[in-house]
């Protein structure tokens, strides 16, 4: 239970309050919001799954590792939208959203990781709680 | 209560922090280019291209081409109020472009309106995270 409302506290709570930023002063442009929400999940599912993994096989800190994937994790933004999500062009503004999602998730994996050492319950809450982001991203950025 | 700050963390967070921030600082500069007002100009307009987006024609993409090389998304609300062949001048930071010499006012489109407090909410969300992240409370 502990772990799971630091989950919130950290992770779910500040995504909630950006995206209703996003959606009470730019409720015309559903896909910002959208983009934000599709880069938290995205880049929280790797980072989940990259958390467990170095907690399971070493004692190493957490820091410089969830920094590396979330630069991964931008990066593979940059890469789809510039390819398969591309349409009228790369847009640099939906780019910034969907990092700034990914830049959320790896402070809130940190902030979570030095209350609750991460663990396969935060692993697994960390992967439904990306496909949820993922899905709502989703439906808000194309549909 | 008093609070710990943890080494490990602490020049990650702030990376990762001064990445968010940059990011802010992006969306608020790219968003405020496209309503012209932040740019000087004096060119000639060569070339204007409207491409659909996934909500047409909220996201429709407007880009003009202008003499002096630049091409630049501008926002919709200005778009259509030149054409091709016009000839374009103003001073940087001025909110009067003239077309031809007669004067055009310019504003702030609701992108550029509505992102500077979503991005003020933004920042400051990421900065409560990142002093979550290098920092613990002890009781």
């Amino acid at each position: 239970m502990r772990g799971i409302a630091t989950f919130a506290a950290f992770l779910i709570v500040p995504a909630l309050a950006i995206a209703f930023g996003y959606g009470i002063w730019l409720g015309h442009r559903t896909d910002y919001v959208g983009h934000f929400l599709a880069g938290a999940g995205g880049a929280l599912a790797l980072l989940s799954i990259a958390a467990f993994a170095i907690r399971l096989s070493s004692g190493i800190a957490l820091g410089w590792p969830v920094v590396g994937i979330c630069l991964v994790a931008i990066a593979l933004g940059a890469v789809t939208e510039a390819t398969i999500f591309r349409n009228a062009k790369f847009d640099e503004v939906d780019f910034a959203n969907q990092s700034l999602g990914a830049v959320l998730a790896g402070l809130g994996v940190l902030a979570i990781d030095l209350r609750e050492r991460w663990n396969l319950g935060l692993t697994a809450l960390g992967l439904a709680a990306s496909v949820v982001l993922l899905a709502t991203g989703w439906h808000y950025a194309f549909l | 209560m008093r609070f710990f700050s943890s080494r490990e963390n602490l020049l990650p967070a702030a990376l990762l922090l001064a990445i968010g921030i940059a990011l802010v600082a992006f969306n608020l500069i790219v968003t405020a280019r496209r309503s012209l007002i932040p740019l000087a100009l004096d060119a000639e307009v060569i070339d204007i291209d409207i491409r659909r987006e996934k909500h047409p024609p909220l996201d429709d993409v407007h880009l003009v081409t202008f003499s002096d090389g630049r091409t630049m998304q501008v926002d919709r609300e200005i778009a259509g109020k030149f054409i091709v062949g016009d000839q374009l001048r103003k001073r940087r930071s001025e909110t009067t472009l003239l077309v031809n010499d007669r004067p055009l006012a310019l504003a702030w489109s609701a992108d550029a309106q509505g992102m500077s407090p979503a991005m003020r909410v933004a920042a400051i969300a990421l900065a409560g995270v990142a002093v979550m992240a290098a920092s613990s409370r002890i009781a």
